[in-house]
Formats: structure tokens, C-alpha cells, sequence
């Protein structure tokens, strides 16, 4: 056997069709025994194949089904949307979006100055409730556990937490068990209270309020309207556009 | 060697006329009824092809409805670099590619073995003189138990006659390695068919 044999089985396989092949094909096979064979063999097995399957080929879909087909579709998943986003834009787009909403959400509040600092909670007061307080209560600083459900009542007879004799430690974990309906007087005291001003508050001027924001909402806007202006034509040549322009107003905000 | 049959799916009896190339800018251009004259004009070749690779004729007729469904999604990225045809051939083998791995997952038998007892007789000319006979089943058999890729191979070059460069085009490969696993499934094949008692 001839290494040519094993190009003649392999050409054979391939179903020699350029025109130039036929010939040295052809002039093999009329000399060698075994590829002539291997041919006959081949010739035998594409016939048995080709013959075993059913002639009634016909296809029984009708174009309406396929019409239906793609109508449903069009219903279900829009397809001016679809094809204009691909799946890597839309992936790249959302991870921008949350990224955005990730640097900004928890400073937004922090950074609004005059604002009360998200770890005293107020609550809108009712109406009966807009009365002039005597003073400022129900706000324990250095407390190791929630105040339970009597010292959480307003109790004007109720010494300051400051003025109980407890031990007074501010420090890093100190904070503030605020009453679940202060009265106005006592949201306005909470909102003006400077830290360190000896009432009882200085645990306002905790770690959130301390950090600055990391980027400012002017660009997070910035951002989100890079978002919009692309997304109307967003494409796949415009995916990497979006990250580096993305990319660049987020570290361009980055302080420092 | 090719029958009436096979001479009436093969691709290069379907050449990329003007009219098909008209047909394909106007349904780029959003015209169904043009998509649905070049459903008309493929979609039997196309079926044939799917139908051998899956052998189940729902599964066949879901795959074709999705393939041109698929054509028409993506039919404005279809630049006119190769043949029409070929180019729906390629989605079908990947919507066929795609149901498998489906059914892999869920454990399900891909292929089922169409059962038509009726036997044909193929191979007359012999060398010596005896006539071989091949059962439709075995050779169902056999090709059930060929992978997809090989078998999608042997029904686009062995039946419907498209060339080496042609599968690769359509399946995605190098027409070596179109030819190197052709040359395997004929060896799985011819291996068997003689287990089964099939001579060829």
C-alpha cells in the first residue's frame, strides 16, 4: 500500500470535484487493486444511504406557520428593540447602571448638606403631634442594646440620657436609638444639631456622614445621560465606545 | 451514481440567480412576501437535510420553521458572501447542534430510528456478481448512531451532493477536517452495517 492510497480514500471521501483531481484519481485507481476496491465501496455505501431515505421529502410547513411563527415573535420580544441591542451591550449598559447607582446611592444623602444623616431615623409627625416639646428626649448615645418599648415613649419626666449617670462613651460603634415618632422640635434638633455640641447627638457625626461622596451627582448625571444618548443607537461597535466613555466620566469624578 | 432524487436537492442545481439575489434585498428591506417566496424556493432541501440529522419529523418541521425564523432575525446580517442556501443550511445545523445539546441535557434520545420495514435493494453491480441489500433500518440504524456532525456530513456531501468546501462553509469547519470526518463516518458506517449483518 502506497501513501498515495490514503490521499485517494481521503479524496474520495471528499468527493473529488475539482477538475484537475479527477485525472491522477482516475489513473490510480485504474492501477491500484485496493483503492479501486475502497471506491467500489464508498460508491456501495453513498448509494445504500441515499436510497434509504424516504423520497417523500416534501416539507409539510407552510410559509403561514412560519409567518405565525415570527409574528408571535415580534409580539413577544420586540424585535426593533432586540436587534438593535445586542446581548453584550445590554450586559455592558446594566453593569454601568449599577455601578452608577452603587457609587452614588449610599452618599447621595451625605453629600445633600443640611440633611439628616442616615442613621437616625425620622418619621413624618401627625398632625397632634406638631406641639412645642419641652425638650429634646429619647435619644440614647453609648446604649449596648435598643431601648425597650417604655423608653421609647416620649417621657418628658425622663432625664437625658446624658444627665442619668450612665457612663457616657462616644465612640466609633456608639449610636443613636432615636424615638420611632419624634416631635417636630425634636426632628428640627436632630437636623441642626452640630456634632459635639455636648446634647447628646454627637454620634451624628458618625463614619457615613464623615466620608465624602466619591463622585458627585453632577456626574452621575453626566453618566446616565451618556447612557440615553447611546442607547438609541446602541449596536455592537458602539459596546466598546460605551464602557470607555463610561469608563472615563466615572474615573474622572473619582476624587483624587 | 446520483439519482433523479438526489439531483433534484442539490445546491448547485439552485444557483444564486438575480431574482434570488433581488428577492434577498427586498426581504432585507423588511418585504416578507419576498422572505416567503425564498422559504418556498429552500425550504424542502432544507427539510431533507433536517430530517436526516434528527429523524423525527415534528422535531424536523420545528427546526425548519425555526430556522427561518431565525433567516428572518438576522436576515440584515446576511451580506451575500456565500449562497443563500448555504447560509440556511448553516442556521438549521446550528438550530439541529442546539436541540441536541437540549436534549443531551434533559436525557432524551435524539434520534429516533424511523421504522419502515421495507427493504431496497442498492449495490447491483457488485464485483462479484452477488446482489447486497441494505434494510432502510440498518442504515437508520448505523447513522442513528453516528454523532450529529458526522451524520450532518454524510447527508450534506454523500445525498445531497454539496462539496467539501460547501459542508465546511455550513458547518463551520475546514474542508480537511470536513473530509477527515467524513472518511471517519464511513468507517463507523461501513463498520455497522457489517456488525448488522449488512453486507456493502
Amino acid at each position: 500500500m502506497r501513501p498515495i492510497c490514503f490521499l485517494i480514500s481521503w479524496r474520495l471521501a471528499g468527493r473529488p470535484v475539482t477538475e484537475h483531481a479527477t485525472p491522477w484519481v482516475a489513473r490510480h485507481l485504474a492501477g491500484c487493486e485496493r483503492c479501486r476496491a475502497e471506491a467500489e465501496s464508498i460508491a456501495r455505501l453513498t448509494a445504500a444511504i441515499r436510497q434509504s431515505i424516504p423520497d417523500q421529502g416534501k416539507c409539510p410547513v407552510t410559509w403561514h406557520e412560519v409567518l405565525s411563527r415570527i409574528s408571535a415573535r415580534r409580539r413577544r420580544d420586540p424585535a426593533s428593540v432586540r436587534a438593535r441591542i445586542p446581548a453584550g451591550a445590554a450586559v455592558c449598559a446594566v453593569v454601568a447602571i449599577v455601578l452608577v447607582v452603587a457609587l452614588l446611592g449610599p452618599h447621595r444623602d451625605a453629600a445633600r448638606p443640611g440633611s439628616a444623616p442616615a442613621s437616625v431615623h425620622t418619621v413624618a409627625p401627625r398632625l397632634e403631634d406638631l406641639q412645642p416639646a419641652p425638650k429634646p428626649a429619647a435619644v440614647v448615645v453609648g446604649a449596648p442594646n435598643l431601648p425597650d418599648s417604655a423608653s421609647m415613649r416620649p417621657r418628658s419626666a425622663q432625664p437625658a440620657a446624658g444627665s442619668s449617670g450612665r457612663p457616657h462613651k462616644p465612640g466609633p460603634h456608639a449610636y443613636i436609638a432615636a424615638p420611632p415618632k419624634p416631635v417636630l422640635a425634636e426632628a428640627h434638633a436632630l437636623d441642626s444639631a452640630v456634632p459635639g455640641d455636648g446634647q447628646g447627638v454627637e454620634a451624628n457625626a458618625g463614619p457615613v456622614a464623615q466620608v465624602p461622596p466619591m463622585i458627585s451627582e453632577e456626574a452621575g448625571r453626566r453618566a446616565a445621560d451618556v447612557l440615553i444618548g447611546l442607547s438609541e443607537q446602541m449596536t455592537e461597535e458602539k459596546s466598546a465606545e460605551i464602557q470607555k466613555r463610561l469608563t472615563d466620566v466615572l474615573v474622572s469624578a473619582m476624587p483624587g | 451514481m446520483i439519482g433523479a432524487f438526489a439531483e433534484s436537492v442539490l445546491p448547485g442545481n439552485v444557483d444564486t440567480t438575480d431574482t434570488e439575489l433581488a428577492l434577498v434585498a427586498a426581504a432585507r428591506n423588511g418585504d416578507l412576501d419576498a422572505f416567503g417566496t425564498l422559504f418556498e424556493q429552500h425550504k424542502d432541501p432544507v427539510y431533507r437535510f433536517v430530517l436526516r440529522s434528527v429523524s423525527s419529523r415534528e422535531d424536523a418541521e420545528d427546526i425548519v420553521q425555526e430556522s427561518f425564523c431565525r433567516a428572518w432575525a438576522s436576515i440584515d446580517r446576511f451580506r451575500g458572501e456565500a449562497r443563500f442556501s448555504t447560509w440556511v443550511y448553516r442556521i438549521a445545523a446550528g438550530v439541529c447542534a442546539d436541540r441536541a445539546r437540549l436534549a443531551k441535557r434533559r436525557g432524551r434520545l435524539v434520534v429516533e430510528v424511523p421504522l419502515e420495514a421495507e427493504e431496497i435493494a442498492v449495490g447491483m453491480a457488485a464485483r462479484e456478481g452477488r446482489q447486497t441489500s441494505v434494510t432502510r433500518q440498518a442504515i437508520a440504524r448505523a447513522m442513528a448512531e453516528l454523532p450529529l456532525a458526522h451524520r450532518q456530513l454524510v447527508v450534506l456531501c454523500d445525498v445531497q451532493g454539496f462539496t467539501s468546501g460547501e459542508a465546511a462553509e455550513i458547518l463551520g469547519c475546514s474542508a480537511v477536517s470536513v473530509r477527515v470526518r467524513l472518511c471517519r463516518a464511513h468507517a463507523k458506517l461501513r463498520q455497522a452495517l457489517s456488525r448488522d449483518g449488512e453486507v456493502t
